[in-house]
């Protein structure tokens, strides 16, 4: 039976959710934009002027620009066939930081000029000359703890004279991680050797200095802190080399949303705030959060292993 | 949203501004060649340099008082030079001025959309004023530029693209539409215009008439017989007639002062025709292209019926009872007339066919002046001759008492001027030779009159034209016959028959001996004859290609009796869905809708293999993750397919420069595994 649908559902239905879209004239609209109007009414007003002077030039002059009108709208609509759009990917962002969005934009042959990318926070221009691609940026303003999706965009252009416009709505699919804002606090901790040891401070003193008793190098592993590396004895030529340094291995601390106070939010923002504060000073830190939990390590996989599931917590 | 139409507020282009500038420029220049006054080229100075001041940020943009100002000191001015401007040209005067105005205040991408629609009008209305091909060439550079300056409007940001760019694509754009724009000239129907009588001459300063007029005293026609000005272009379906057969008239003058040959009150009364066509020899149809003359009068044939198109509302050409035929106002532009030639005509007179008595006063009249040549009509009718051979007696006199044909037979200033010519210079051209003829008609009490207009013409016998110039300027003498009619007899023939035979430019040019044979006078001539020759084409197959020449080219054409302009209407609408259609399967190609699309039958197969497996694959599922989920529940001879299925899909998508054969490969992998999938289902 014939079912109504909305505009949306029809749009979901043509323009599918994918990584990476071709337009095609099914996913392309066209009509005439306001200037577009104001020209039929001016082509009006010279066949107005044609036959009352019976003027011929005008005549030729009005037949003219009827037929750029007609081949504007074509060549508008062109403008956007076989544009390739695909996802260029997103950096994780923290919460109520804006979110951007890499969109490439791809032309397959022709040139595509003058395309107008826009959501209802951020717009970009691209002209993307043939067989080249570009990288447009659309960004989302406000976000919360958890996946962050950019939603539906237009692209739209009214090249070559702005007579038409023509226009779709992409969705790239894509999504980007939004941990928890960090929140300072006082750390709650549990340390798997000493779990009434309440005084993180001075732990984490002594923590701070140990950092910097330095132990040895040794060559440079996939996962190793970036900071870590001997970027001196790298320029002197003696290849990547990391700096090991004692003391951290040495205390292990448990990071549980049950020891902070405050909602789930606001707990996940300490929380998020302590990982940061942890990588920082390579401590080797745990993670739970009720029934899961993240074995201690201090790599930046790691890291971002714990910031992911404090995002993903019960969303 | 920040839509491209909201953000229209956005500044204008530099690149845009440019072309703007010189679109404006463009349109003024010839504009100030026809007929802008020089006040307004001073305004559009001071347009021009304050808008070159903004764009370097040295000025700022009118305010509103000084816009307002502006309007009303134009307004001032026009009311001053022009009186009443409520006409063509003093709106234009207005509009061109606004136009200058819009083109300093414009800020905004929005004033530049319609900066260019003001530019385009401003630049039709060039068009009214002059309409020659070198004009229109150069129009079409400006409607270049102005669309140059639209497609400028479309960048953001600066200079995206160059601005030779800008004018590259304006140039395929018109390219492009050329051929529709084609088809709507020939096929779109002209409908009658709604002011007929809306026209530019009204209120205009008087134009100098050209061509004949209707006076004729000694020398009159002298100076238009120097000029090489175009009088008119015939094209004749069959051969041309002889040179000595072109005899265009124009007008008749019946009353004569003794001095000056006038029209009388009584011929210009509208009075239809008289005439029989004896019979149809030699006819044939002719249609005529007529230089602006600012008079009535047209040149026929002699004698030539008018064609009317049946289907006009108003017919602008009417035929009078002396058989001169006129344009409806003043021709100030080129108009295109045809009619049909009958040699063998008998002309009847006008209000009765046979001329009763008291019309024949009309064309007795004379006055006493002239006595000598008074005496000679006495002395020629002493043996009473019939009327042929009266005339023939003139004609001999004229023959043989030493008359000559010139160009330059010095003015006649005695107020006996016909006595003056008779016997004393005995030099002079057509028209001395007509009014002493005619005079002398009268006096031996013989109907006539003065007929005027020209004789022969430049023939070009490959395309059956003849080109009239002013040179070409004649005047001979109608008599009235009883039996046969208005009977044509031409002195001027009897003096110096070459200038029938020969036509105007050898009798000239054997007069004075001149043999222009330099490389440059020949070059020169050469040119002129091309730029006549454009001239004609762009005139006839351009400016009046207008409701009745389109009726005849299309019926023509499409081999019809009659095209109405509702069909033609329809013709147009379709034509237009046709050139889009056109277009469409040019740029689109549809056919590659039937090309198999193989994100769509990859998504078939991963929603067949949910179904018949029961798996929950989203639709985003990798070739990789899909063979992997589907090689657990098929059998070995099929994960051989579903193998080969994964294996060209990620080498159809991840390898730059899929060529046709992996698209074949991906193709028939998976409808492999498509029909695979599909014979599962049916045996569960």
């Amino acid at each position: 039976m014939f079912k109504f649908k909305s505009f949306l559902e029809k749009i979901n239905e043509r323009i599918p959710r994918n990584s990476r879209v071709t337009l095609n004239r099914k996913q392309i609209f066209i009509f005439p934009t306001k200037f577009g109007l104001i020209y039929i009414g001016m082509c009006f007003v010279l066949l107005m002027m044609a036959i009352n002077f019976e003027n011929s030039l005008v005549y030729i002059l009005l037949f003219w620009l009827i037929s750029i009108f007609i081949s504007t709208m074509i060549l508008t609509w062109r403008n956007l066939d076989q544009l390739h759009l695909r996802n260029a990917g997103s950096q994780p962002i923290f919460a109520s930081e804006q979110a951007t969005f890499g969109i490439t934009i791809e032309s397959l042959g022709k040139a595509h000029h003058s395309l107008w990318l826009s959501t209802k926070d951020s717009h970009h221009f691209v002209d993307c000359p043939a067989k080249v691609s570009q990288t447009a940026y659309l960004f989302v303003t406000e976000t919360q703890r958890g996946r962050v999706r950019l939603p539906r965009f237009t692209v739209e252009t009214t090249f070559p004279l702005g007579i038409f416009r023509a226009w779709s709505y992409v969705d790239l699919d894509q999504t980007t991680l939004c941990y928890p804002m960090p929140l300072a606090s006082e750390l709650q901790y549990h340390s798997p050797i000493d779990h009434e040891d309440n005084d993180y401070l001075d732990h984490a003193a002594s923590t701070k200095r140990g950092v910097d008793n330095f132990d040895e190098l040794k060559n440079y592993e996939a996962g190793d802190a970036i900071s870590r590396i001997d970027w001196k004895a790298y320029a002197k030529g003696n290849g990547l080399l990391v700096k090991t340094f004692t003391e951290q291995a040495s205390k292990e601390i448990w990071l549980n949303d049950q020891d902070f106070t405050g909602d789930l939010e606001s707990r996940l923002s300490q929380m998020c705030y302590w990982v940061l504060e942890l990588s920082k000073n390579n401590q080797r830190f745990g993670v739970v959060l009720g029934n899961e939990s993240i074995e201690p390590d201090s790599s930046t996989v790691h890291t971002q292993k714990c910031l992911e599931a404090l995002a993903l917590y019960r969303i | 949203m920040a839509n491209l139409q909201s953000i229209s507020q956005r500044d204008l282009t530099r690149s845009s501004i440019l072309w703007f500038s010189i679109a404006f420029v463009l349109t003024i220049i010839p504009q100030l060649l026809i007929f802008l006054p020089f006040w307004v080229a001073v305004i559009f100075a001071i347009c021009f340099v304050w808008r070159i001041q903004i764009s370097r940020m040295k000025m700022g943009y009118p305010h509103g008082i000084v816009k307002f100002a502006i309007i009303a000191a134009i307004l001032g001015m026009l009311f001053i030079t022009k009186g009443n401007f409520l006409n063509t040209e003093g709106c234009t005067i207005l509009f061109m001025a606004i136009y200058g105005l819009k083109f300093v205040e414009a800020k905004t991408v929005r004033d530049g959309y319609i900066l260019a629609c003001i530019g385009v009008i401003a630049l039709a209305s060039t068009y009214l004023f002059e309409n020659n091909a070198y004009l229109f060439v150069f129009s079409l550079l400006t409607l270049t530029t102005l669309i140059a300056a639209l497609i400028g409007l479309q960048q953001l940001g600066y200079s995206v693209y160059a601005k030779t760019t800008l004018l590259w694509h304006a140039v395929k754009i018109m390219g492009l539409s050329l051929p529709l724009m084609l088809f709507l000239f020939v096929i779109f129907p002209r409908f009658p215009s709604m002011m007929p009588n809306m026209h530019k001459s009204e209120g205009d300063q008087a134009q100098a008439q050209t061509g004949v007029s209707n006076t004729m005293e000694p020398g009159s026609i002298a100076e238009l017989a120097n000029s090489e000005k175009h009088i008119l272009w015939a094209e004749f379906t069959k051969a041309v007639p002889h040179t000595r057969d072109l005899y265009w008239r124009s007008l008749t003058l019946d009353h004569f002062d003794g001095r000056a040959w006038r029209q009388s009150q009584l011929s210009q009364m509208p009075l239809s025709p008289n005439y029989q066509i004896r019979n149809k020899v030699g006819e044939q149809k002719y249609s005529v292209i007529f230089d602006p003359s600012y008079q009535k009068y047209l040149a026929t044939l002699d004698f030539s019926q008018m064609n009317h198109d049946a289907t006009a509302r108003y017919h602008p050409v009417v035929t009078y009872g002396d058989f001169r035929s006129e344009y409806v106002r003043p021709i100030d532009t080129k108009i295109q007339y045809s009619a049909t030639y009958f040699p063998n005509t008998t002309l009847f007179n006008a209000k009765d066919r046979r001329m009763a008595e008291n019309n024949l006063q009309q064309f007795l009249q004379v006055t006493d002046h002239n006595p000598q040549t008074t005496q000679l009509v006495e002395t020629l009718l002493q043996d009473q001759p019939s009327k042929e051979a009266f005339i023939n007696k003139l004609l001999q006199h004229f023959k043989q008492d030493g008359f000559q044909y010139t160009m330059q037979p010095g003015l006649l200033k005695s107020r006996d001027s016909v006595d003056e010519f008779m016997f004393e210079t005995k030099l002079g051209f057509c028209e001395h030779y007509a009014s002493a003829t005619a005079f002398m008609l009268r006096k031996a009490n013989i109907p006539s009159r003065v007929v005027i207009g020209y004789l022969g013409g430049a023939i070009d016998r490959h395309r059956n034209l003849v080109e009239v110039r002013g040179k070409d300027a004649h005047a001979w003498v109608e008599y009235w016959d009883d039996q046969k009619g208005w009977q044509r007899v031409d002195p001027t023939i009897a003096v110096s028959p070459n200038r029938a035979d020969l036509g105007i430019d050898e009798l000239l040019g054997a007069l004075t001996e001149l043999v222009n044979s330099s490389t440059w006078d020949r070059l020169s001539s050469s040119l002129s004859a091309l730029k006549d020759r454009i001239d004609y084409r762009w005139t006839k197959m351009v400016l009046n290609y207008q409701g009745e020449s389109q009726q005849t080219f299309l019926t023509q054409l499409l081999k019809i009796d009659f095209i109405s302009v509702f069909t033609l209407a329809k013709i147009v609408v379709s034509l237009l869905f046709l050139f889009v259609l056109m277009q469409v399967v040019i740029f689109f190609k549809p056919w590659r809708k039937l090309y198999f699309n193989i994100h769509h039958e990859y998504f078939r197969v991963i929603a067949l293999a949910n179904s018949v497996y029961g798996l929950n694959l989203p639709i985003s599922t990798a070739p990789i993750e899909l063979s992997e989920s589907l090689m657990k529940c098929v059998s070995v001879e099929d994960q051989e397919k579903v193998q080969k299925m994964a294996v060209a899909l990620v080498k159809y998508w991840f390898q730059s420069n899929a060529s046709t054969q992996s698209i074949k490969d991906v193709k028939n992998a998976l409808f492999a595994v498509q029909k695979m999938l599909k014979g599962k289902n049916v045996r569960q």
